[in-house]
């Protein structure tokens, strides 16, 4: 199963963007085989409807899980509609390796 | 043009539509409109008595709003209090966050969006888990 | 065609209104008979307060087209989506979603012209109501009011003008405060704009805005001081350097400002008041003349 954590930057030492529609990349995490895989997020300079289109790409990329700071109504709504988990981390500065691992459960 | 109002999100709205006194010697006249965010602002603060910085954010604004939303709650509140005043509960600016769990154990939030998704924690995999929605529990223990 | 001044302000509360009021009370009275007064401040229209006789004339619901996606004929190219420069519209092929936010949509009407489908269909929404009002003077008030919760002020303002458009031979036009596309679409094409300010930092730093957009969109214009007598001399300075034209100076007077917050136009009470406007409009024939 793949999950999509918003990330600082594009590797695993990066911390969590506390911010999903203007996050500034999205690890693509399998969380079976603990691969991971950064993309930038192009929605995250976007003067309006950026969590719209964050949205777009994660269902675009066909995740079940979302790992961020906090969601936006819209946002929220459309994932809702395609069944995408969220996930809100109560401490915003946890470097991505970390929440892999607990989520992982390593 | 004035900034617009950012929506402040609350999890879920009041079981009441409004209070009426009794037993007032005056005719009750008028009555405050109490809005969803001021009883929001008031359930968080004085019924689970949250910080007001975890408050605000957890109603997605600024904690300086939340204290103004929070001091307009009260003040209404005083004045059908003391007036003896119809309290009525209206929409206001909101927007309904619903269906948010939260972990008993690890206290991150998180969505079950469809039922075939196990009930546990994403994050710790507990199964002490709570929706946010309601004030009574439905503690999964 | 018609003569078309408008009254704009950087800073708010300078006294637009104040100056567009007594402005059509005076043109009427003094110049012209045949001149209508527009209410382009379509979030907060207040010039009929100061009419206390209005009489509704006409009504009309103001509307703005947004387009809807119709789903069993979309393709799902996302070409709208490339075409939408607000991003009101979200296309999302894997799983044959799509929809427009018409919160976002500013009625461009790009995506209609991508569309190859045939798949997008305009529906009308309610954005404001145009109000035209008999005063007992002059041509009367035609105002624009947006609806509660709309944000689409310049549809609302484009409405209004184009009603007002030859409806009269001087149209006086009251502009919202500020310098945003609001303020833009009122000015657009006036032969004269009136800038309020007032002899104070704040209105003087908004003045200067003012003063870059209008220059920026090439058109004339002058300067009323309102309130003159508070504040300090910076103003005058400002404008003394820059060359610009003093149309009149308005003095302070807190006896003016009660009566004003009654609701009432102050040239009609006050001949010493009536002057200023006078000289205001003498000012502007002269450069119409020109």
């Amino acid at each position: 199963m793949k999950t999509i954590i918003t990330a600082n930057g594009s590797d695993v030492n990066a911390t969590l963007d506390p911010r999903f529609g203007r996050c500034e990349f999205f690890c693509i995490l399998d969380e079976e085989t603990g691969e991971t895989e950064f993309i930038e997020n192009k929605a995250k300079l976007q003067s309006s409807a950026a969590g719209t289109t964050a949205a777009e790409t994660v269902i675009e990329q066909g995740v079940k899980k979302v790992i961020s700071g906090d969601f936006g109504p819209k946002a929220k709504s459309l994932l809702d509609r395609f069944g995408i988990q969220m996930v809100i981390l109560k401490d915003e500065g946890q470097i991505i390796a970390n929440v892999i691992n607990s989520i992982t459960g390593k | 043009m004035p900034r617009r109002k950012s929506p402040r999100k609350i999890v879920a709205p009041p079981v009441f539509k409004g209070y009426k006194p009794f037993g007032s010697s005056k005719v009750c006249d008028g009555e405050v409109e109490l809005l969803y965010e001021e009883y929001e602002a008031i359930k968080l603060a004085d019924y689970d008595l949250m910080p007001h910085h975890e408050a605000c954010h957890l109603m997605g604004i600024s904690r300086a709003t939340f204290a103004r939303i929070y001091e307009s709650a009260r003040r209404k509140i005083a004045s059908a209090f003391v007036e003896a005043k119809t309290i009525k509960t209206v929409y206001g600016n909101v927007y309904f966050d619903e269906n948010w769990f939260r972990c008993n154990d690890c206290e991150n939030a998180f969505t079950i969006p469809n039922p075939r998704i196990k009930r546990i924690c994403p994050v710790c995999r507990s199964q002490s888990i709570q929706l946010m929605n309601s004030t009574g529990s439905t503690n999964n223990k | 065609m018609s003569f078309k001044i408008t009254v704009a302000s950087g800073k708010g509360g300078t006294g637009k209104t104040t100056v567009a009021t007594n402005l059509y009370w005076s043109l009427v009275k003094n110049f012209d008979n045949d001149t209508l007064l527009v209410d382009c401040d379509v979030e907060e229209p207040d010039d009929l307060l100061f009419f206390k006789n209005a009489i509704l004339r006409s009504e009309v619901k103001v509307t703005q087209a947004v387009p809807e996606i119709n789903t069993s004929k979309c393709t799902y190219c996302r070409k709208c989506v490339e075409y939408c420069e607000y991003n009101a519209i979200t296309v999302i092929p894997p799983v044959q979603y799509a929809s427009i936010a018409p919160d976002l949509c500013h009625s461009c009407g790009a995506c209609l012209y991508a569309c190859q489908d045939d798949a997008l269909i305009e529906k009308d929404h309610e954005i404001g109501l145009m109000s035209g009002y008999d005063v007992g003077f002059g041509k009367g008030l035609l105002e624009g009011r947006l609806k509660i919760g709309s944000a689409a002020q310049t549809p609302v303002i484009r409405r209004v003008k184009k009603e007002a458009l030859d409806a009269a031979s001087v149209i006086l036009f009251d502009a919202p405060p500020g310098t945003s596309c609001s303020v833009v679409t009122s000015v657009l094409d006036a032969d004269f704009v009136i800038m309020v300010t007032e002899p104070t930092p704040f209105g003087l730093h908004d003045l200067k805005i003012a003063v870059e957009l209008i220059r920026e969109m090439d058109l004339p214009f002058g300067v009323v001081i309102n309130k003159a007598g508070l504040g300090d001399r910076a103003v005058y300075d400002y404008l003394e350097d820059e060359g610009i034209d003093i149309l009149e100076e308005i003095p302070f007077n807190e006896e003016y400002a009660r009566k004003f917050s009654e609701g009432m136009i102050l040239s009609r009470i006050d001949k010493n008041y009536a002057i200023h406007y006078q000289k205001i409009i003498r000012k502007i024939l002269e450069f119409k003349q020109q």
